[in-house]
C-alpha cells in the first residue's frame, strides 16, 4: 500500500499547490491544509513496516518483537508519534492563519490576494 | 579569573536597570576597574612561573569550553585595558554632563572592557573570536554615540563595523582553519602546534592577517580609525588608541609562535607595518583636527607595532610590549586632553586654538610629557620603546635597510606630529577670534569652562610616562618577563649607542620638519570625518583610488543594488510564491533524471493483501476527490465540508493502517479544524458581507495562461513529490537488514513506561520533549490567534490603520436556543468530560490521551457557544478560564518534567512510576503529563474558540 500511499500524497501536493496559488486568500489558506495533510500520509507510508495490527504490546517483560506483538506485524508506532505531533502543530498553524486573515480582511477591506500591497518596495 | 571578566559585563548589565545610571553611582565603573587592576596585578607572580589555564564547558558537543588562559602577554593587556579603563572611567564620570548619557557612556564602556578582557583572556580560539566580535560592536555603538544627532557618527560607525567585521569573518575562517589543523581549538595546544610547515598555512596566514589589519587599522584598512574619531573622546582615549585598536597586535604577538617567524608573515606583516607606520605619520602631519591629527598617529603607533611583531626570530617582541604600554599610556592622555580641550573651548580645530598653556596649565604639563613621549624623548616611557624599535630594525640581521629606513622616516614625521599638537594648540599665540565662526562655548581664556577633574585624570597616564623610565622599570621587568617567556632586561638607556644616536638624528629631523610643516605638508582638505560633497572632492583632488574611497564606492553600489532590487517587488504575495514554486518546478525538471532512480521504480508495485486496502483505496479515493472538490467549488462553506469529508477519509485510512491513535487525533482535529474555519467564517461576514463573497468571485477569473501556469507548476510539483516519496517507500530498507528503532520502541514500552500503547509510549515519553514543544507551539499558536483578534476597538498606533474598524458582533441565530438544545449541550459538557477523563486515564492502554482529551473537552464548549451563544456561555461555564488553563498545563508540564531531576536522580522527563492503582489504574509521571498536555490543549483550544465568538463587547475572561 505504501507505493498507492506515495502517489496520493503527490496528487495531493499539486492539489494542494494549486489551491495555495489562488487569488483567494481563504482558498490559500485551505491549500496549506492540504499541504499538511498530504505530508501525514507521506510520513504514514515511510512507516518502517507495512503493519498488520496496532501498535499495542504484551504487559509482560519482552524481548523480541515477536513476544511483544504475538498477534502480527504491527504498524510502526515511531511514524504515527510523528503525525500526532504534526497534526496538531498544522491546527495550530491553520488557526493562526486564519486568524491573520480575519485581520487582512479587516485592514484591507478586500481577501484577494491581488488587492494587498503592503510588500510594495 | 572568568568572574574578573565577567563582573565588568555583569555591572553593564546592572546599570541598564532604573536608577542604574543616577550620578551617584558615576564612580562606580572607575572602582570596578581599579578592583580589577589590582586583582590582575595580585596574578603576576604566579603566572611569571606558569600561565594560569581555567575551564568551564559551554557547549561540549561542539568543543567549545570557556576557558581562561593566562599568560605573561595576556596579564599586560588586561592590565592596560583595567588600568586606562580607570582613569577613562573617572574622566568620563566628568566629561558628561547629563546624568543619561554618562550612564549610557558607562554602561557601553563596561560593556566593551568585559569584551576587551574576553579576547585578551581567551584561551579557545573560537571564544577570542566571539569576544572580538563583541569588541567590534561595542566599538560601533560608541563611535555612533552621537549618532542621533550627526550623520557622520552614524557613518562612521557603520564604517568602522563593516570594516572590522569584514576582518572578522575572515579571522573566523582562518581560525576554524587553524583549529583544524592544529586539531584543537583549544589556545595552549594551539600555541603549541607549528603550523608553517602546514599546507594551510598560506591561507591561515592571510585570513587571521587581515582580522589583526582591519582590527589594528593598517593600511590599506585604515581608514575607518580617523572617522571613529566622531566618537566621544573618552571613547577614543581607550578604545581607538590604548585598547582595541591593540587587539590586532595582541593577535599577531599570540599567533607568533603557531604562525610567526616565516618568510610570508614576516614580508606581509613588516611591509604592512612599516606602510602603516610611515603614511599614518605623514597623514598625522597634514592634519588640523587636533583629534583627526592625533588618530593618524595612532595608525602609525599601530604600524609601527604591527611591523615589530613583523620581524623574524621575535627581534621585536620586547619593543612591541613595551611600545603597546608607553602607546597605550601617552596617546590616552593625549586623547582625554583633547577632550578637556573641547571641553573648554569648544573647537579641536588647531587653526583656532593657542595659548592655552596659560588657561589651563595642568592639561599644558600633561599633554607635554605626553607628547614628547610620543616624540620618543629621553626620559620618557616613548623613548624606550622607539628606541628598541630602531634597535630591532638596523640592518645586520635582517639583511634589508628598508625596515630601518622606514622606520627612521616614520619616526621623525611623528616627531614633528607630536610637536605640532602641543605647539599649535598650547604654546602658539592665540589667533584672532573671528565671531562670524565662533563656537557656542568658544569665548576668552579667562571664561574657559575647565574641569580640572579632566586633566587630573590623564594626569596619571602622564605621570606613568615619566616615572616608569626614571624609578619604575623593576616594578615593569617582571611582566615584561612574563610577556615574553624568558628574561631580558629593560634599561633607559641602551648599552651599544648606535640607536641613541639613530634616535637623536631622528629627533632633531623632526624637530626640522615640524618647523617647516606648512611647506611640505600642508593641510588636508578632507575632513576627519566624510561628509558628502566634501569628502567627494578631497578624492577626486587626490586622483587615485583611496581605501576609503573604495569603500564608499563598495558601499554606495549594494545600496543603488538594493534600490533596483526594490523595484522589483511588486507587493503582491501570489507573484512570489508563483516565481518561488515556478523557480522550483524549473529546477526540478532540469534535475528530473535524477530523481527517482527508474530501477528503483520497477520494483514499485502495488499489492493488495486484504479486504482492508481495497477499502484504503476506496478511502483515498475519497481524500482525492473531497480535496479537488474544495478546489473546483467557488463557495467558502461547501470547500470547507468538502475538506472535512477528505479529514474524515484520511482518518478511516489511518484507523485500516492500522493507527488508531492517529485515527482518533485526526478525526477529533478535523472537527475542530471545521468548527473554527466555520467560526471564522462567519467572524469575516460580520465585519463585511462582500469581503468574502469578492474573493469566492475571483476562484475562476483568472487568465487562461495564468490557469494553466499554476497548473503545470502544480502537476511539476506534484509529480517531484509523489516520486519522491515513490523513492522512499521503494527503496525502504528490509526490516531484519537494519533493525529500526521503532522495535526497540515496542519491546521496551512496557519494561520502561509500564504502558501498552506504543504509540502513547514515544509521545509522552520515548520522544516526550518533542510533546512538551508541540503543546507549547501549540499554545503559542492559540496565543497568536487571541492577540490578532482579541482588541476589536481601533487601533490608533496601527501603521495601516486607514480603515476604521467596525465593532464586531456575531450574530446569534436564537433560534438555536430552546430548552431541549440546552438540555443537549449540557449533557453533552457532561459526557465529554467523561470521555476526556477516560482518554487521560486510560490512555496507555487504548486510544486517546491527553491530548484528545483536551480536544473532546474543547469540542464540547464549543457546542455550547453555537447553542448558547458568548454571553450566556461565559454565564453558564464560569470555570472555563482559557488562559489559566493554558498557563496552568504548561507550568505542570514543565514542572512535571524537571521535578523529579533533583529528588530522585531522573533525567529531564524521565518516567517516576508510583505503582499500580484500583480499577486498572497505573500511576506514574507519565500520567500527570498527559494531564497536562489535557490541561494546555483545553485550554489552547477554548482559547481559541472564546477568541473568535467573543462579539468584542465584553471582558474575555473575569
Amino acid at each position: 500500500m505504501g507505493v498507492v500511499f506515495a502517489l496520493v500524497t503527490g496528487v495531493l501536493f499539486g492539489l494542494g499547490v494549486f489551491q495555495l496559488l489562488r487569488r483567494d486568500l481563504i482558498k490559500s489558506a485551505m491549500g496549506f491544509y492540504i499541504l499538511f495533510t498530504a505530508i501525514n500520509l507521506f510520513l504514514l507510508a515511510v512507516g518502517a513496516f507495512d503493519g498488520e495490527v496496532a501498535p499495542y504490546v504484551e504487559p509482560t517483560t519482552v524481548n523480541t518483537l515477536a513476544e511483544a506483538v504475538p498477534g502480527g506485524t504491527p504498524s510502526d508506532p515511531l511514524v504515527q508519534a510523528l503525525i500526532l505531533t504534526a497534526i496538531v502543530i498544522s491546527f495550530g498553524s491553520y488557526a493562526l492563519l486564519l486568524g491573520m486573515l480575519n485581520v487582512i480582511g479587516k485592514r484591507n477591506k478586500s481577501l484577494n490576494a491581488d488587492d494587498l500591497n503592503a510588500l510594495k518596495g | 579569573m572568568l568572574l574578573l571578566i565577567g563582573l565588568p559585563a555583569a555591572l553593564a548589565g546592572l546599570m541598564l536597570l532604573p536608577g542604574g545610571r543616577s550620578s551617584a553611582l558615576k564612580y562606580v565603573p572607575a572602582a570596578l576597574c581599579a578592583v580589577l587592576f589590582a586583582a590582575f596585578a595580585g596574578y603576576l607572580p604566579a603566572i611569571e612561573a606558569a600561565p594560569i589555564t581555567e575551564t568551564v564547558a559551554w557547549v561540549p558537543g561542539l568543543g567549545l569550553d570557556l576557558v581562561v588562559y593566562a599568560d605573561g602577554l595576556a596579564l599586560l593587556f588586561a592590565l592596560l585595558i583595567t588600568g586606562v579603563g580607570a582613569v577613562v572611567s573617572v574622566y568620563a564620570a566628568a566629561y558628561f554632563e547629563e546624568d543619561d548619557e554618562r550612564g549610557r557612556f558607562l554602561t557601553l564602556l563596561m560593556a566593551f572592557m568585559a569584551a576587551m578582557l574576553g579576547v585578551v583572556l581567551a584561551g579557545n580560539v573560537l571564544m577570542l573570536f566571539c569576544a572580538w566580535e563583541l569588541t567590534s560592536i561595542t566599538s560601533f555603538f560608541l563611535i555612533g554615540f552621537k549618532g542621533d544627532k550627526y550623520e557622520d557618527a552614524r557613518r562612521s560607525a557603520l564604517r568602522a563595523l563593516v570594516v572590522t567585521g569584514a576582518g572578522g569573518l575572515a579571522l573566523l575562517a582562518g581560525l576554524v582553519l587553524m583549529g583544524t589543523a592544529a586539531g584543537s581549538y583549544t589556545l595552549s595546544e594551539v600555541l603549541a602546534t607549528d603550523l608553517s610547515a602546514h599546507p594551510w598555512y598560506a591561507a591561515i596566514t592571510v585570513l587571521v592577517l587581515i582580522g589583526a589589519f582591519t582590527k589594528s587599522a593598517q593600511v590599506p584598512f585604515h581608514f575607518w580609525l580617523p572617522g571613529a574619531m566622531s566618537a566621544p573622546s573618552p571613547a577614543s582615549a581607550y578604545l581607538h588608541a590604548a585598547t582595541m585598536v591593540k587587539a590586532g597586535v595582541y593577535l599577531l604577538l599570540r599567533m607568533y609562535p603557531t604562525l610567526g617567524n616565516t618568510d610570508l608573515w614576516t614580508t606581509l606583516v613588516l611591509g604592512v607595518g612599516l606602510i602603516t607606520f610611515v603614511w599614518g605619520a605623514y597623514a598625522a602631519n597634514r592634519q588640523r583636527d587636533m583629534k583627526g591629527l592625533l588618530a593618524y598617529t595612532t595608525v602609525s603607533a599601530l604600524g609601527s607595532l604591527v611591523a615589530l611583531a613583523g620581524l623574524p626570530d621575535s627581534l621585536g617582541i620586547k619593543g612591541a610590549l613595551l611600545g603597546i604600554l608607553a602607546h597605550g599610556a601617552y596617546k590616552a592622555a593625549l586623547f582625554l586632553i583633547t577632550g578637556a580641550v573641547e571641553h573648554a573651548t569648544g573647537t579641536r580645530d588647531l587653526d583656532k586654538l593657542g595659548g592655552l598653556r596659560h588657561a589651563m596649565p595642568g592639561a599644558f604639563i600633561v599633554a607635554l610629557i605626553s607628547a614628547l613621549s610620543m616624540a620618543g624623548l629621553p626620559p620618557l616611557l616613548g623613548f624606550i620603546s622607539k628606541d628598541l624599535l630602531l634597535e630591532a630594525s638596523f640592518p645586520e640581521p635582517l639583511g634589508t635597510v628598508l625596515p630601518f629606513l622606514g622606520a627612521f622616516v616614520g619616526s621623525a614625521l611623528m616627531v614633528s606630529a607630536a610637536l605640532t599638537v602641543v605647539w599649535d594648540a598650547f604654546i602658539k599665540p592665540a589667533p584672532v577670534k573671528s565671531h562670524d565662526h565662533s563656537h557656542a562655548n568658544d569665548d576668552h581664556g579667562d571664561h574657559l569652562h575647565t574641569v580640572p577633574l579632566l586633566s587630573a585624570a590623564p594626569g596619571v597616564l602622564a605621570a606613568f610616562t615619566l616615572l616608569i623610565p626614571l624609578v619604575g622599570l623593576p616594578l615593569l621587568q617582571p611582566l615584561t618577563n612574563a610577556a615574553l617567556g624568558r628574561s631580558s632586561t629593560l634599561y633607559l638607556f641602551p648599552p651599544h649607542p648606535e640607536p641613541l644616536i639613530v634616535s637623536i638624528a631622528a629627533l632633531l629631523v623632526g624637530v626640522v620638519l615640524m618647523r617647516f610643516r606648512a611647506s611640505w605638508a600642508g593641510s588636508s582638505a578632507q575632513p576627519v570625518t566624510i561628509s558628502g560633497k566634501r569628502a567627494k572632492a578631497a578624492r577626486r583632488s587626490i586622483g587615485f583610488p583611496t581605501a576609503s574611497g573604495v569603500y564608499d564606492r563598495l558601499i554606495g553600489g549594494v545600496d543603488r543594488t538594493g534600490d533596483i532590487a526594490l523595484k522589483l517587488q511588486s507587493g503582491r504575495i501570489r507573484y512570489y510564491l508563483v516565481i518561488i514554486l515556478g523557480a522550483l518546478s524549473l529546477l526540478i525538471m532540469y534535475l528530473a533524471p535524477g530523481i527517482g532512480t527508474v530501477d528503483a521504480l520497477a520494483n514499485a508495485r502495488v499489492q493488495l493483501n486484504s479486504s482492508s486496502d481495497i477499502l484504503k483505496l476506496a478511502l483515498l479515493g475519497l481524500v482525492v476527490a473531497g480535496t479537488f472538490t474544495s478546489i473546483i467549488v467557488r463557495n467558502h462553506l461547501v470547500a470547507v465540508l468538502a475538506l472535512g469529508v477528505a479529514g474524515y477519509a484520511l482518518g478511516g485510512v489511518f484507523l485500516l493502517e492500522p493507527a488508531p491513535d492517529v485515527a482518533l487525533v485526526q478525526i477529533v482535529v478535523e472537527t475542530l479544524a471545521t468548527v473554527v474555519l466555520m467560526l471564522m467564517l462567519a467572524r469575516m461576514d460580520t465585519v463585511d458581507k462582500t469581503l468574502r463573497t469578492n474573493a469566492q468571485r475571483t476562484v475562476w477569473d483568472s487568465t487562461v495562461i495564468g490557469r494553466w501556469r499554476d497548473a503545470a507548476i502544480s502537476i511539476v510539483i506534484g509529480v517531484a513529490i509523489g516520486l519522491l516519496a515513490l523513492t522512499v517507500v521503494v527503496q525502504r530498507p528490509e526490516r531484519t537488514a537494519d533493525e529500526p528503532i521503532s522495535v526497540w520502541h515496542l519491546v521496551n514500552t512496557y519494561p520502561q513506561i509500564k504502558v501498552t500503547d506504543a504509540v502513547g509510549a514515544i509521545v509522552t515519553d520515548f520522544r516526550g520533549t518533542d510533546t512538551l514543544l508541540e503543546i507549547a507551539v501549540f499554545s503559542v499558536a492559540a496565543l497568536g490567534v487571541f492577540m490578532l483578534l482579541r482588541d476589536p476597538a481601533p487601533d490608533k498606533s496601527d501603521p495601516m490603520g486607514t480603515v476604521e474598524i467596525q465593532q464586531v458582533t456575531l450574530k446569534h441565530d436564537s433560534t438555536l436556543e430552546n430548552p431541549l438544545t440546552v438540555f443537549i449541550a449540557r449533557l453533552v459538557m457532561v459526557f465529554a468530560l467523561m470521555i476526556a477523563f477516560s482518554h487521560w486515564l486510560y490512555g496507555g492502554g487504548q486510544p486517546g490521551d491527553g491530548f484528545t482529551a483536551g480536544v473532546i473537552a474543547g469540542l464540547a464548549v464549543a457546542l455550547n457557544y453555537v447553542v448558547r451563544g458568548y454571553a450566556r456561555t461565559r454565564r453558564a461555564l464560569p470555570w472555563v478560564k482559557p488562559r489559566r488553563f493554558l498557563m496552568g498545563g504548561l507550568i505542570l508540564a514543565l514542572g512535571n518534567a524537571v521535578i523529579y531531576a533533583p529528588l530522585l536522580g531522573r533525567p529531564f522527563l524521565g518516567v517516576v512510576d508510583f505503582g499500580d492503582a484500583p480499577a486498572g489504574l497505573h500511576l506514574s509521571s507519565t500520567l500527570v503529563f498527559e494531564l497536562a498536555i489535557a490541561l494546555t490543549v483545553f485550554g489552547a483550544v477554548t482559547l481559541i474558540l472564546d477568541t473568535i465568538s467573543n462579539p468584542g463587547t465584553e471582558e474575555s475572561e473575569g
